[in-house]
């Protein structure tokens, strides 16, 4: 039987939903999913942008690439979380246009979701994003991702990171980030 | 914003009126004190904004009675002439509808507020209490409390003071009352506005959960702490997973009207079952018939063995 709006809705209604099981509901949920992302209630727009992102597979793209266009930001950060559940090639896409969102919330959390080998496209965002004159959050984020200091430390100094020790990284030198 | 809670009021089994225990020298018009024999543990609330009902009741220093300070009389003080409103908070009650104790009314003759269910009132101005004109009143009365801080770096959208009045009434039902004991806007933190709440299991906090929920002004011992974001990361309506010693819970901008209440309850112990009759519906707030949701026995039972719960 064919998966109907409600039974996709209906996952994502509780207070805190289980995202692991709705994710069994699996690709056929995708459609669903997009109609909830432009629909009028906010909350439920932002759990089918994550859910999208949990399923993944490339039916996902239309959905989340509504989700990344979205006028809410709650919309556009809940896609920026699921970004960590995609491929790397998918999820660097989605980045790139999130990383320097106007909104820092939609900033943090697009940061924390960059994949550890990010396309170069995203590697080029994010050196720009370092070097700019961009919010202190998403600046210093984005220098860590790269293994620079944080802005404001002397290039010599020795400084804690929260994904690698800062004692492996030098001035200078992008920090490798798993395969990459 | 945050209103004032006032538990002590009493129902006395000599006038049926409703009295302040909290302050000696009452009088009662069927002669000498006002007796709390027999009486429930009364909570009103003052000064409040935003809340369903009848504001406007006032706390006669004379008598220590409860009495209707909206009309151009000050009706009939058993001390002698008039109630006095001096030093009184302004007390809002339930008026209609809600929870509690219903067929409490207001009583034309001497404006104060007497309890309709019992035969033998005994009214200041003459014989017994009058409920012509009256409006069906109701009082919650209760055997323990929580105390909730509220700590908002995102409003809601549904405002605060409705959440709280929904959760007073709804743990009304288990005579547990909620007080709103403080309110602080929690400016300069946007980078724990999506809060992320990894898994929300309880017992299970991240980072910024345990970062924000050490921002703990004027919250006590035993005492709750929610705090108002606009998201959460992922996206939930709520989560109350916090860490030991650290009650507390976050709420989102959008979540529903029953949100609050049901995220406290798991801070006090409960869990999900699925029935939309219920607060702690695991099938989504949004979704509550029937309002307001209900607690069982085996929830309040729960709560009440909670530390959280002062016995009052």
């Amino acid at each position: 039987m064919a998966l109907t709006f409600e039974q996709v809705r209906a996952t994502l209604e509780p207070e805190e939903p289980d995202y692991q099981k709705a994710a069994k509901l699996g690709p056929d949920a995708l459609p669903h999913l997009e109609n909830l992302i432009v629909g009028e209630h906010p909350l439920l727009a932002s759990k089918a942008a994550y859910l999208a992102g949990m399923i993944g597979t490339d039916r996902a793209a239309p959905a989340l690439d509504r989700a990344v266009r979205s006028s809410d930001v709650r919309v556009r950060i809940a896609v920026a979380a699921a970004a960590q559940h995609l491929p790397t090639e998918t999820a660097s896409d989605l980045l790139v246009a999130l990383i320097d969102d106007a909104d820092v919330g939609v900033q943090k959390v697009a940061l924390r979701s960059v994949p550890n080998a990010p396309s170069a496209t995203l590697r080029a965002r994010l050196e720009g994003l370092s070097a700019g004159k961009a919010d202190t959050l998403a600046r210093n984020m984005s220098r860590e991702i790269l293994g620079l200091p944080a802005a404001g430390d002397k290039p010599t100094a020795t400084r804690k990171s929260a994904r690698k020790p800062a004692k492996k990284a030098k001035p200078g030198k992008a920090k490798s980030r798993g395969k990459g | 914003m945050a209103w004032g809670t006032q538990r002590n009021w009493r129902w006395c089994s000599k006038c049926q009126g409703l009295w302040f225990g909290g302050s000696a020298g009452s009088k009662c018009p069927a002669g000498g004190a006002h007796t709390k024999v027999g009486s429930g543990n009364y909570s009103l609330v003052h000064n409040a904004t935003g809340v369903p009902g009848q504001a406007n009741w006032r706390y006669c220093n004379k008598c220590k009675g409860l009495w209707f300070g909206g009309n151009a009389t000050n009706g009939k003080c058993p001390a002698g002439g008039g109630h006095s409103k001096v030093g009184s908070g302004n007390y809002t009650l339930a008026h209609q509808s809600g929870a509690g104790q219903a067929n409490w009314r207001w009583c034309n003759k001497c404006q104060g507020l007497w309890f309709a269910g019992n035969a033998g009132s005994k009214c200041p101005a003459s014989g017994t209490h009058s409920q012509v004109g009256s409006g069906n009143y109701r009082l919650i009365h209760v055997t323990s409390t929580v105390r909730i801080h509220t700590k908002v770096l995102t409003n809601p959208s549904i405002p605060i003071e409705t959440l709280l009045h929904n959760t007073r009434e709804v743990y009304a039902t288990g005579q547990i009352d909620v007080e709103w004991a403080s309110n602080e806007v929690l400016s300069g933190l946007p980078n724990l506005n999506d809060l992320d709440v990894g898994t929300c299991v309880m017992g299970v906090t991240t980072a910024e959960q345990n970062q924000l929920y050490a921002l703990r002004n004027n919250v006590g011992t035993n005492e709750v702490a929610v705090y108002f974001v606009r998201s959460t990361v992922p996206p939930f309506n709520g989560c109350a997973a916090h860490p030991p010693g650290r009650p507390s819970a976050a709420v989102v901008q959008s979540a529903s009207q029953w949100t609050f209440a049901h995220e406290l309850g798991h801070v006090l112990g409960l869990f999900h079952f699925n029935n939309n009759d219920r607060l702690m519906t695991g099938l989504g707030t949004f979704n509550i018939t029937n309002p307001p949701p209900d607690l069982v026995a085996s929830e309040v039972a729960t709560m009440a063995a909670s530390a959280l719960t002062i016995n009052v």
